[in-house]
């Protein structure tokens, strides 16, 4: 395709000088003429995964392509530096590669510990300059951090869950009929949750003879989930939390405001709110098998925020079986910060953050954190008992590895996996989800 | 010798702490043979080779990459020859072993390896009608097996293997296989297979025996079709028919297997 778009490039530019060429001189054409090509670098980490051991070296392989019709020559250089922008080598060599010819270039790193590093390869040639940058992982699993979870986490948590028991729910589950057809029937779940908000989901319900497990999701920041058709082996719920989708009709605010809603107080912030809608959102499954539910297998699943929403529900409600998470959003909120003020520009979360700092003069991080860290999703996560998988994207910088790491090792299961997409950013390979389906058919002992 | 086409779930991966339980029955009849030039010869008549079999094969995962895999076959035979009519039934070879998952393709294609060892549950006391070689064995086997491309063809899998099996008896035999399957799910409840068998069976043996479980040095193709109904998700069952096709030294044989596949 590239070569192509090239091709594609050098007609134009051709059929433009035989355009022009009347009215040119022959040494301003000549001097006008620039080389025309590109220089494709593809990046293989020694592990698949861009996880290494802290015992040896950190490996890459990079396959440099030079489309161009001339050679380039100049330096090739690669940095490294900790993921608060600490550098903690670099190296830097010369190199030359023929015109359209492939180089391979290995790469060595000395041990680090463990953590995540960032890596740029940087390209200083005739007619290029480039930097590729990339994430590597050391024995993540290594990395401890300390929990900021305020000495009244567990009772202020009770007394929500209680005042959560005192709102009816009176669920509603309503035939969609015209989303149902001979394979599936379609709901439209409502009920009440805290402050007698309604909020709303999608039941999806495949027509099976058997009692079906049950994928519960839950919704990243200010996405709404539409019925989930995906029912391979699961019926499904997908419940829109306050400000989400359908359950938007009171709470509708934006995705600039939505994170900093009420975040001067930990009873005022939505996620107050957010959280009980999970929790609601549970009992409503748990409480209804005459659907057609396996109450004994309930998974909940969710990514970005929707992975801390699956976090805190899996934590505060030990009936789930499975806990599935992908890019969780403020996990170890602190650190997230300590890591998002180093990027050039602030990326979400924390530029809503900022923002609202910005706006609001009387308020500090220090308020902001005693706060979030009634809600940090990493603060629950002893509380999990039940197995879980975590997929993350490595160049995320939403949610860092770092952040995510920090969390998943302070789940209290016994089983719990990883998998990383050393290529990515806020989301994860196509062969996550392949892993996540066969961990589930592990998990409920799923037959084909 | 006789090859059960049992192999709609081999080579993938069973899952962790998944069991496979697979019921079979196959009937087999031979009256007619390739000669050791692999020309068809005429049975004479009141000679001929039945059997029908009972097969129980079981697999359970162990691990996310281990499977453990048994097979017991039984067996009941008659074997027709100058008017002599020899009876024998048992069971026949069991063969147990470890079926590892060395990788997969975006966890839609796997390649795998298995040992097993072959171990006879028999005396061949009736010589006019053994059961089997009367040996043990052992067979290393590489399997890749997996989902075709949806572009390429939606619906439809594939499984493809070559093994090596050596009998341990001082004329072996050591056999080579190849074996290629194709599914094509026609429904979300119905599907069509085909799938061949090759086999070069090498002994200094090179005798021929109407009894053709006996026969060592041989080789055949059988190609079998068959159709495949899934009852629920734990229950499919699978009829078809296999025919020789081609041999050397072996009998043109053709028959009917009926497979139930249970997950538990």
């Amino acid at each position: 395709m590239k070569r192509i778009l090239l091709y594609i490039v050098l007609a134009l530019s051709f059929s433009a000088g035989v355009t022009t060429g009347a009215l040119a001189q022959d040494d301003e054409k000549e001097g006008s003429t620039l080389p025309v090509g590109e220089v494709v670098i593809k990046t293989i980490p020694g592990k698949k995964n861009a996880i290494f051991s802290d015992n040896g070296d950190v490996d890459y392989k990079l396959k440099v392509n030079n489309l161009y019709q001339i050679p380039q020559d100049g330096d090739f250089s690669y940095r490294v530096r900790n993921d608060l922008g600490v550098q903690v080598y670099e190296k830097r060599e010369k190199f030359s590669i023929g015109k359209n010819s492939v180089k391979t270039i290995s790469v060595k790193v000395p041990k680090q510990k463990a953590g995540f590093y960032n890596i740029d390869f940087r390209f200083n040639l005739t007619e290029y300059d480039d930097t590729v940058r990339r994430t590597f992982g050391v024995d993540p699993e290594k990395l401890k951090s300390p929990l900021s979870k305020p000495a009244d986490f567990d009772a202020f948590w009770a007394k929500a869950r209680k005042e959560l028991s005192t709102i009816k729910p009176d669920y509603k589950v309503t035939l969609q009929k015209e989303l149902s057809d001979n394979n599936r029937k379609v709901y439209l779940v409502e009920m009440r949750s805290y402050r007698n908000l309604i909020i709303r989901g999608w039941l999806v319900v495949p027509k099976e003879s058997y009692k079906q497990p049950v994928h519960y999701r839950l919704p990243g920041y200010v996405v709404g989930l539409n019925p989930n058709f995906d029912t391979n082996h699961f019926i499904t719920f997908n419940l829109n939390v306050r400000g989400n989708g359908n359950s938007q009709d009171v709470i509708n605010l934006g995705t600039d405001d939505y994170a900093t809603a009420g975040i001067e107080h930990k009873d005022s912030t939505i996620y107050k709110g957010v959280y009980l809608d999970c929790l609601r959102g549970a009992d409503f499954l748990f409480s209804h098998p005459e659907l057609g539910l396996d109450t004994s297998k309930i998974f909940v699943e969710g990514s970005s925020q929707g992975g801390t929403l699956a976090v805190i529900t899996a934590a505060m409600d030990k009936r789930f079986k499975g806990l599935a998470i992908q890019v969780p959003l403020y996990a170890n909120f602190r650190l997230d910060k300590e890591i998002g003020l180093k990027y050039d520009t602030p990326e979400f979360p924390i530029k809503f953050f900022n923002r609202y700092l910005d706006k609001h003069p009387n308020m500090t991080w220090e308020k902001i954190f005693s706060v979030m860290d009634y809600y940090d999703p990493q603060n629950f996560a002893q509380m999990v008992k039940c197995p879980v998988i975590m997929g993350i994207g490595l160049l995320d910088k939403y949610c860092p590895p770092r952040c995510s790491f920090s969390m998943f090792n302070q789940f209290g299961s016994k089983s719990k996996e990883w998998f990383t997409s050393p290529e990515l950013t806020h989301e994860v390979a196509f062969d996550y989800y392949m892993l996540q389906n066969v961990w589930l058919g592990e998990q409920f002992r799923l037959v084909n | 010798m006789m090859v059960l086409p049992l192999c709609t779930f081999a080579g993938w991966p069973i899952g962790k702490y998944r069991n496979l339980v697979v019921p079979s029955f196959n009937y087999y009849t031979a009256k007619n043979t390739f000669d050791t030039q692999g020309k068809k010869v005429n049975g004479v008549a009141g000679s001929g080779f039945d059997s029908y079999g009972f097969n129980i094969f079981f697999a359970r995962g162990l691990s996310r990459r281990l499977d453990l895999i048994v097979s017991v076959p039984f067996v009941y035979q008659t074997n027709r020859s100058g008017g002599v009519t020899n009876n024998s039934s048992g069971a026949t070879d069991l063969t147990a072993g470890l079926s590892y998952l060395i990788l997969n393709n975006h966890y839609e294609r796997f390649l795998s390896a298995q040992l097993s060892a072959i171990a006879p549950l028999y005396s061949n006391k009736n010589t006019s009608s053994a059961l089997g070689y009367g040996s043990y064995g052992s067979e290393a086997k590489i399997s890749f097996s997996g989902n075709i491309a949806k572009h390429f063809i939606k619906g439809a899998y594939f499984n493809t293997e070559i093994y090596y099996r050596r009998y341990f008896n001082q004329d072996g035999p050591n056999q080579y296989g190849a074996y290629v399957f194709f599914g094509y799910l026609l429904s979300k409840s119905n599907q069509v297979t085909l799938d061949a068998v090759a086999i070069k069976s090498v002994s200094d043996n090179k005798s021929f025996n109407q009894n053709i479980t006996s026969i060592k040095d041989f080789s055949l193709i059988k190609p079998s079709l068959s159709f495949g109904h899934r009852f629920n998700r734990r229950l499919s069952m699978f009829v078809g028919g296999y025919y020789t096709v081609a041999g050397r030294n072996t009998a043109i044989g053709y028959g009917t297997n009926v497979s139930a596949i249970f997950h538990l």
